[in-house]
């Protein structure tokens, strides 16, 4: 079979980049800097996140220096916090959030990033996200809940480190910063 | 909203029926009460301003009485995240009874008179949990549920006589009124594949008449391409003697565009957006 030159050469190109294409998604799993999600959070009852230590009173807790954590219940058709106040965290800061449902499955998405998980009730959702600089970030349910989900959002914002103040009672760290 | 359906639909279908048929059609409604007591239009009511404005729940005068309920999680705003009534007109020191009739719901207050002393209920409950309060304080009070207050869960009391009204718009004109604007925008939806169509008629007919233009023309006249052949000198080539380089030049382009694309795809939208989930 003759092949032309010409042919020969655009056959090899393709093959460069069918691998070149299969390696950056390859990267982007195993690579540095990005992780999936997986059931590390543990499962919680649903019926009873009054109960539980940190969901009863969820939001922004300090776990180490420059290391929080931010409990988040996803429910129809609110993010608690997030929806009515917003979620405050400091900039330069890594924050572990665990994120639940008590009713029916939600997503919890920081618009425009990388950070962007579904949220089960029953099962607690641990991510953890550098915030390098300070900003704002809308959050959005992206799993259909019901009737007013297209309302369900909130707002995390990054905050200069001056201006970040948690209530001694949330400074989880032992210890002291 | 739906009362006032009610309501004209049984007036238009016979004002003979008489005052009874009308009391006991106003009774039916899903807000039960005095609401538009006679016949005369509606009554004044407390004016919530935008609070209450596109608020289902429907509104209703407890004036008289020494307890009434408030409905948390009744049918409305797109599912059951109402407060029903929203608008409740009451006297000082009547006691209020807010009942869950669905879950993941909560009662906090938005405003109220300095020395109200409503609390609400934070913590959410679900359907058969109740509080009751007691309203000594005079004047208005805004209330809203957590959860549901972006569907619009809000809700209104006002305490005494002393509080802002409004007489409400008839259903009827409030209608018309919104009704004009969309009409406009739909004259022209419906006119614009009109124009399309004139526009496509005409491109035809200009061809139409280009093509007959030509084979008049051409008529008499030796044909172009026949004269190309005719003239043109042949030549052999051996396999790798041809050198596509036009589709060698596009497949280029094709390939460097992929590049650019996967380049501003993988390493600018999807690495390059801020934070991203580390752990």
């Amino acid at each position: 079979m003759e092949i032309h030159r010409y042919e020969r050469a655009w056959l090899a190109a393709s093959l460069v980049l069918i691998v070149l294409f299969i390696g950056t998604v390859a990267y982007g799993a195993l690579g540095p800097s990005v992780a999936m999600v997986d059931a590390e959070g543990g499962t919680v009852d649903p019926a009873a996140l009054d109960d539980h230590p940190r969901f009863s009173d969820p939001g922004v807790y300090q776990t180490g220096e420059d290391e929080y954590a931010a409990y988040v219940i996803a429910r129809r058709f609110a993010f608690q916090p997030g929806s009515t106040d917003p979620i405050r965290v400091p900039e330069g800061s890594t924050v572990t959030f665990y994120i639940t449902s008590p009713d029916v499955v939600h997503g919890f998405s920081l618009a425009g990033t990388n950070v962007n998980t579904m949220v089960l009730p029953g099962q607690v959702t641990k991510v953890t996200v550098d915030f390098e600089e300070t900003g704002e970030y809308g959050v959005v349910c992206h799993e259909y809940c019901g009737e007013a989900h297209h309302e369900m959002a909130g707002t995390l914002v990054v905050v200069p480190s001056g201006e970040f103040d948690l209530p001694e009672e949330r400074d989880v760290s032992g210890g002291g910063s | 909203m739906s009362d006032g359906h009610t309501r004209r639909a049984l007036l238009r279908r016979g004002a003979a029926l008489g005052g009874a048929t009308l009391a006991a059609a106003g009774a039916a409604g899903p807000v039960a009460g005095q609401e538009e007591g006679d016949d005369e239009g509606p009554a004044p009511r407390p004016d919530f301003g935008d609070w209450l404005a596109d608020v289902d729940g429907g509104y209703r005068d407890a004036r008289g009485e020494s307890e009434t309920t408030v409905t948390v999680g009744a049918r409305g705003n797109g599912g059951t995240f109402a407060f029903s009534p929203a608008n409740l007109w009451i006297d000082p020191g009547t006691t209020v009874t807010f009942e869950w009739t669905s879950n993941n719901h909560n009662v906090l207050p938005e405003s109220q008179p300095s020395d109200g002393g409503f609390d609400g209920h934070e913590p959410i409950e679900n359907g058969g949990f109740s509080f009751k309060f007691t309203f000594e304080t005079p004047g208005m009070y805004e209330y809203y549920c957590e959860p549901h207050r972006s569907v619009g869960m809000l809700g209104g009391i006002a305490v005494g006589n002393d509080v802002p009204t409004a007489t409400p718009t008839p259903v009827g004109e409030a209608q018309q009124g919104s009704g004009e604007l969309p009409g406009g925008v739909w004259v022209g939806i419906m006119a614009a594949p009109v124009g399309l169509a004139g526009v496509f008629l005409a491109g035809i007919l200009a061809s139409e008449y280009l093509r007959e233009r030509r084979e008049r023309l051409a008529e008499g006249v030796p044909q172009v391409t026949e004269l190309a052949l005719a003239r043109g000198r042949k030549q052999e080539l051996d396999h790798d003697g041809f050198n596509p380089i036009g589709t060698a030049g596009l497949l280029v382009g094709y390939f460097l565009l992929l590049l650019v694309l996967w380049g501003l795809m993988y390493f600018v939208q999807f690495l390059g957006n801020g934070p991203t989930v580390t752990g």
